[in-house]
């Protein structure tokens, strides 16, 4: 095999890049600016919408590294210190079971809670450290720094190794740190030994075992007035950031969510959630302070496609310098959409929809096809031998509306009816061809940074390689293929409780059943000029089914279009609206556009209030993508 | 005190030898039974443990026939195999006549276990409180090529292989390496890369006699195989499991210097018993498997006709004094 360099894995996942690394490749977005604001935060993102590198990038390293033409800008307005705690999914499924299933589940979470204690306790050790930086470091500008001699490091650590009830380590921030690690291994050690001894006296052994009891919060609290008194530096602000929050302890949870309402002013928070939760804490927190009074929610998705281009065209510009490839547009590289007037239509909109043009002649195959649709343009009074003709807002009305889903329809239609066969192709590149062209693609990625960069930056290397700025759409169809396949991939491996409402379904099996209807109903069914794009959910979804959508929310399969921009966490999914993510069209074939919603249970074929059987769900839950 | 653990190649005469136990699985495959059915085994106690669910295609035939050829067959339940296999140990000294001897040897069949079996008879063994040197040979049928299951049922399990293998992160915000046995469901591996979120990835890919096996592997990984450099992919003999079994510890242990790691063994048995005896007693590396359990689609498997396996020495507790 021929070697392509680093693995994707490796260049489009922040959470174990440095902050200076992080730093390199940053392009900051208004939700950046947003979280810079001295004010809590909430950041709510799907899987690869960017949270890790939003909240490593507070940091005073990753600032300080930063070249961006507004780097110094967006860096003087931050007058905060950051101190970054990250989790992942493998660290949380340790702390479930430690002591290996054999504690109390009162010890379990004791220890789990002491363990992320220690690794908070850990990067507020971090943000000392790059406070006080290097010295052999070259940066950008620097960030908050603060001069230390010895003897002063040396008062600090000792200080704050008896808060932290910490012993016997060197008097540096180095030690400090190797002692956090070591108590990791300490606590793993006790879980250990204490599942095989006797239950009684555990209470006694753990209790007087005095780390285990540090209070997360005062103990980090602690630890900087003791840096701040001892360098002689004002009281600052420090903003606690913690990724992943929901892999955290459930006290921490609370205690963090909490604190956002507390008077305490020495702490800012800055948490990164899932967009759906079902922990009722946060229902509490939704409840009580106001989005915006006490906290900014700060959403990473794009209800509207075109909300995100800005942000795309941002990432475009970076990631093709870094590609090294000339001053390239999205549309000298990628190409017009499938659906949207090419160039030289353009040119004049009267003359894209005259005869002979791209679009009359997509207009009158269909026409030539498509019984429904000639019935649509005879009750319209459309001509379509007079597009170019009539005049601008009724061509916009009548015409422009409808032609994106003309062309979607009369590709599948082409040839022959649709028909079985037709389905089995959808995979082809051939069908990933109607999702060519800058716009389109900008689309499918969904702002996702994760998301472009993997897919973008693949078709940027792909143009750099070749004699001529343009990417044929077979190839860019290709890359958009495995990009979708890839997230199929994900989204086929979440996991589902099985309950008997949602027996047999899972995410991906439950979005195709979804996927094909908006497919049908813009293809298969009678012509319409706004199919099927959406779906409310409604009562009759059964609580099982509601599990398995809010696991696609996370993946960010399915796309939230809140009726209330204030309110963005989601404690529940009923009577929400929300859109497929368009990276699923590729595979199925359907409109990349906001369009008519309907009731899930519709889609679905339920026909009765939940809670429902799992057999009466008229579903084909095969999974064969 | 858990025990050490080495690990050797199996002798070409293991089916020659007299074992103080021999453990088995009834499942519902028929490859279930090839071993002990293709070879007289000499063992003075036999056991076989069958499968609470799914006991379907051969599982009776199965259990008929392992009764009928001298093992005591129980059905026990994932919970509580572990404790079935520490009490078949434990009697195995006193049944073979082995008590003063300085060790005890078995033979398991690991074709039919599923990987949380395997996991518990690793984690079982390496705490087993008699006081021999416990030698295993794992011995492995592989089955004759059979398409991969057109329809896979969710997953109910994306996570640890069990509470001992879940691994222990000294540093949890470092790199996090996967290690990936891919196996022949559609895009399986790609999928269990993308939940875990790794940044690092490596393949171990199985070559077998069964050739159609490798390009129904190609295929079902066509996506994965494209977005990983040939440099984080390595080839496995299934015939040669020691040599297997070197290169993923020399991989493993140079990744855990810098990274915490997550094996993910898809594929045969036999690399998913390598990933536990690499990652046995070694807490920066944690054994990961997806599985619909008992929802997934169960296939009748047989015996092509090979066997291969390992010899593991699980040594005696040093005595304290």
């Amino acid at each position: 095999m021929i070697s392509r360099g680093p693995s994707v894995f490796e260049s489009i996942n922040a959470r174990a890049l440095t902050p200076s690394q992080v730093a390199q490749t940053f392009v900051p977005s208004s939700h950046f600016v947003e979280l810079c604001r001295r004010r809590h935060s909430i950041v709510l993102g799907p899987r690869g919408s960017g949270k890790t590198t939003l909240l490593k990038m507070l940091q005073p390293a990753a600032l300080e590294a930063w070249q961006h033409a507004d780097a110094q800008d967006i860096a003087n307005t931050i007058d905060f210190t950051a101190i970054f705690v990250a989790t992942d999914i493998s660290w949380s499924e340790q702390l479930s079971v430690i002591g290996l299933g054999a504690l109390e589940p009162e010890f379990t979470q004791k220890l789990a809670l002491a363990c992320f204690t220690t690794h908070s306790l850990k990067a507020v050790v971090t943000a000392f450290q790059q406070r006080l930086g290097s010295r052999h470091t070259t940066v950008q500008r620097p960030v908050r720094r603060v001069e230390i001699k010895p003897s002063v490091e040396a008062l600090i650590v000792s200080e704050i190794a008896k808060v932290w009830r910490i012993e016997g380590i060197a008097p540096s921030f180095y030690s400090l740190r190797q002692a956090l690690t070591r108590r990791l291994v300490d606590i793993r050690e006790l879980g250990s030994r204490e599942s095989s001894l006797s239950t009684t006296g555990r209470q006694e052994r753990l209790a007087s075992t005095a780390y285990l009891h540090l209070p997360f919060l005062p103990a980090a609290a602690s630890a900087i007035e003791i840096f701040e008194d001892a360098l002689e530096i004002p009281e600052g602000k420090w903003a606690y950031s913690f990724d992943e929050l929901e892999l955290a302890p459930e006290i921490i949870q609370r205690e963090l969510i909490q604190s956002i309402r507390s008077t305490d002013d020495r702490f800012l928070f800055k948490l990164a959630l899932n967009p759906f939760t079902t922990n009722t804490y946060l229902l509490q927190s939704a409840l009580s302070p106001a989005p915006g009074q006490d906290f900014d929610q700060i959403s990473l998705w794009y209800a509207e496609k075109r909300v995100a281009h800005s942000f795309c065209n941002d990432l475009w510009r970076e990631l093709a310098r870094q590609s090294g490839v000339p001053d390239w547009s999205p549309r000298d590289v990628l190409g017009a959409s499938y659906f949207e007037s090419s160039e030289e239509d353009t040119e004049s909109e009267r003359g894209a929809y005259a005869p002979g043009s791209r679009w009359a002649k997509r207009f009158q195959a269909l026409a030539g096809k498509d019984q429904t649709f000639r019935s649509y343009l005879d009750r319209r009074k459309i001509d379509l031998q007079k597009l170019h003709l009539m005049d601008e807002e009724t061509r916009a009305a009548e015409v422009r509306k409808i032609a994106p889903i003309v062309a979607l329809r009369e590709f599948y239609l082409r040839g022959d009816n649709l028909d079985d066969q037709a389905l089995q192709s959808i995979r082809s590149r051939k069908t990933a061809a109607l999702y060519t062209g800058a716009d389109s693609i900008f689309s499918l990625t969904e702002g996702n940074p994760r998301i472009f960069i993997g897919l973008v930056g693949s078709l940027l290397l792909t143009a750099r390689g070749r004699t001529s700025s343009t990417v044929p759409p077979q190839i860019q169809a290709e890359q958009l293929l495995a990009a979708s396949e890839k997230f199929l991939a994900t989204l086929r491996t979440i996991p589902v409780e099985k309950t008997n409402e949602s027996s047999g379904v899972g995410v991906l099996n439950l979005l195709r059943s979804i996927a094909r209807y908006f497919h049908d109903d813009a293809v298969k069914d009678e012509f319409k000029a706004a199919p099927v794009g959406g779906f409310t959910i409604d009562a009759k979804t059964p609580d099982g089914i509601l599990q398995v959508l809010g696991q696609a929310l996370n993946a960010g399969a399915i796309i939230y279009v809140p009726d209330d921009e204030g309110k963005v966490i989601l404690t529940s999914l009923r009577g929400k609206k929300f859109r497929l993510s368009y990276l699923l069209a590729p595979i199925y074939g359907f409109p990349i556009r906001m369009g008519r919603d309907i009731a899930l249970s519709r889609i679905l074929g339920i026909q009765q209030t939940s809670p429902l059987a799992s057999d009466s769900l008229a579903l084909d839950f095969q999974e064969k993508d | 005190m858990l025990r050490s653990i080495s690990v050797e190649r199996l002798s070409s005469d293991w089916s020659e030898h007299e074992y103080d136990l021999a453990i088995a699985a009834v499942g519902y495959e028929r490859r279930a039974r090839y071993i002990f059915e293709t070879y007289t085994i000499n063992a003075r106690i036999k056991a076989a443990a069958g499968f609470p669910k799914q006991q379907v295609f051969e599982f009776q035939e199965n259990s008929n026939w392992f009764e009928a050829n001298g093992f005591a067959v129980v059905t026990v339940s994932d919970h509580d195999y572990g404790s079935w296999l520490a009490s078949r140990i434990a009697l195995a000294p006193s049944i073979s006549g082995r008590a003063d001897k300085d060790s005890i040897h078995l033979i398991i069949d690991i074709s039919s276990l599923s990987r949380v079996r395997i996991a518990d008879i690793i984690t079982t063994l390496r705490s087993s409180v008699v006081h021999h040197e416990i030698v295993v040979d794992f011995v492995y049928s592989l089955a004759a090529f059979t398409p991969p299951p057109s329809n896979q049922s969710p997953n109910t399990h994306v996570g640890p292989v069990s509470k001992a293998f879940a691994g222990w992160w000294e540093e949890p915000d470092r790199l996090l390496s996967a290690v990936v046995g891919i196996g022949y469901e559609q895009d399986k591996a790609l999928g269990a890369v993308e939940y875990l979120q790794a940044q690092d990835v490596w393949l171990f890919q199985p070559e077998s006699v069964e050739k159609q096996y490798t390009s129904a592997l190609n295929l079902a990984n066509e996506a994965l195989l494209k977005t990983i450099d040939s440099r984080h992919h390595f080839s496995y003999r299934v015939h040669d499991p020691m040599d297997c079994f070197s290169r993923l510890r020399s991989l493993v242990d140079g990744l855990a210097i810098k990274s915490n790691v997550v094996l993910l063994p898809f594929g045969p048995k036999l690399f998913v018993l390598c990933s536990l005896l690499v990652a046995a007693g070694r807490d920066q590396i944690a054994v990961w498997r997806v599985s619909a359990q008992t929802d997934e689609e169960p296939v009748n498997r047989i015996g092509s006709g090979h066997c291969y396996g390992l010899t593991v020495r699980f040594q005696a507790p040093i005595a304290n004094d």
